[in-house]
């Protein structure tokens, strides 16, 4: 049962975690008996998932938005064929549309009905995204989550919610701030999170 | 279907969980959790069954057991499911296994493999080409951006992608994607049907009254969804 102390430590589940450890392992020796995997397949699928997917391939594409104008048109206009052209085709970023953040509107992602994220761009989606209480409520209060995420939005900015519920995929395109005049790409690309890509968090200037 | 699954709206699940938001949060908090991630994968790139299927297996699941469980035991119970209906590998089979099987543990951030066997490089090419979506069509799109659309009232309990909160609700086409493959039958037969898929723009209001649209300022909810899902609004 959830209890308060275990939504605080985030460690939900409905068998004990090492029971759903024992059970995936077992899962997996009797898929590799079946021919359908191979534990260091597996390994290397993980690997990938952790290593090489990531919001590090978004904020390459975020800061090249910023930088090079054409660049931003194509990606606001096809931005499949923009983030194919950077290698960032792949697995949940096969149908891809950036979505644009201005003084006038911020836009913010959700998928109510799973988990719906552009893998090879953002990576494992965070937990927050994936568990059913951002999901619940952004759609029917974002203001109030995003202030809950530190976001707190002049009554003059309107938010965009896009629930993904089909196989599109969303990029918000987040502001520039200001002070990052004359900076190249690489150096814009350390500073745009993952959560600002997302649309639950803006990018700032570290101090 | 409007199952545990379809939350949008719904009050009473609590707060955005604290230690969830924190940035530094690895991709899977568990080691069990990559294992199961890759192991899907894996078995829908050998065929074993579809993303579509493995979505509606998560649909399936006691409301309790998805509200409360780890994010990864809604796959694990799905692909359980799917396996053993199928015929592939029975719960059974997975008890005893559990029995029988030394103690032991998975490690966490598997190292990067050195030599790549012929299934860790096609799913390799899996991760980075994708599997996309579109069918091509000669059926006409039913509708075109700027378009008033109503939602038609769908409780089926079958598989679609339906969040239950658009039901009946008025909006605006605001973007006509081509034709995708319509989830309901690649989850329930297993081909690639074309279904023209648009976005659609809704009035916060609408959706929610104004009791509750007028707290939180301006805002448009977009949501993606199938021709078969859509009315014209006059209809």
């Amino acid at each position: 049962m959830t209890t308060p102390e275990k939504l605080e430590s985030g460690k939900l589940s409905w068998m004990s975690l090492d029971d759903v450890e024992a059970r995936v392992r077992a899962l997996e020796s009797l898929l590799v008996e079946r021919g359908l995997a191979e534990s260091a397949a597996v390994d290397a699928v993980v690997n990938a998932f952790e290593n090489d997917m990531g919001p590090m391939n978004g904020a390459k594409v975020v800061a090249r938005a910023w930088t090079e104008p054409d660049f931003k048109e194509w990606l606001l206009r096809d931005a499949t064929s923009a983030i194919g052209s950077m290698g960032f085709t792949g697995l949940q970023s096969e149908h891809l549309l950036a979505v644009e953040n201005t003084d006038d509107v911020h836009n913010v992602i959700v998928c109510t009905l799973c988990s719906c994220y552009p893998w090879t761009l953002l990576g494992i989606p965070p937990a927050w995204f994936k568990y059913p209480q951002y999901r619940a409520r952004v759609v029917k209060e974002p203001r109030e989550v995003l202030k809950e995420f530190g976001v707190e939005l002049g009554p003059e900015v309107r938010i965009d919610v896009w629930d993904t519920s089909a196989e599109l995929r969303y990029l918000v395109l987040p502001q520039r701030p200001a002070g990052t005049e004359g900076w190249s790409a690489e150096q814009l690309a350390e500073i745009v999170s993952r959560d600002s890509m997302v649309g639950v968090a803006l990018v700032s200037v570290p101090s | 279907m409007h199952g545990p699954h379809d939350v949008g709206g719904r009050d009473g699940l609590g707060p955005v969980i604290e230690v969830f938001k924190d940035p530094d949060q690895p991709p899977f908090r568990y080691a069990f959790e990559g294992r199961m991630h890759a192991l899907t994968a894996m078995a829908i790139a050998g065929g074993a069954f579809n993303l579509d299927e493995q979505r509606h297996g998560i649909e399936l699941m006691p409301w309790a057991h998805y509200t409360d469980s780890n994010y990864y035991e809604h796959w694990l119970y799905s692909v359980e499911k799917l396996l053993n209906d199928k015929g592939i590998i029975t719960h059974e089979e997975i008890d005893e296994r559990v029995r029988t099987q030394p103690a032991g543990s998975f490690t966490a951030n598997p190292p990067k493999p050195e030599t790549l066997s012929p299934l860790a490089d096609k799913m390799m090419g899996v991760l980075w080409a994708g599997t996309p979506h579109n069918v091509d069509t000669d059926q006409e799109p039913r509708f075109a951006p700027g378009d008033t659309v109503r939602v038609r009232n769908i409780n089926v309990a079958s598989h679609n992608r339906l969040p239950g909160y658009l039901n009946r609700a008025v909006g605006v086409v605001h973007w006509h994607h081509g034709a995708h493959h319509d989830p309901a039958a690649s989850a329930h037969r297993q081909v690639d049907e074309p279904n023209h898929l648009y976005t659609v723009r809704f009035d916060k209001a609408d959706l929610w009254g104004s009791e509750v649209a007028d707290g939180q300022g301006d805002f448009h909810l977009y949501a993606d969804l199938f021709e078969s899902y859509l009315d014209p609004a006059d209809a």
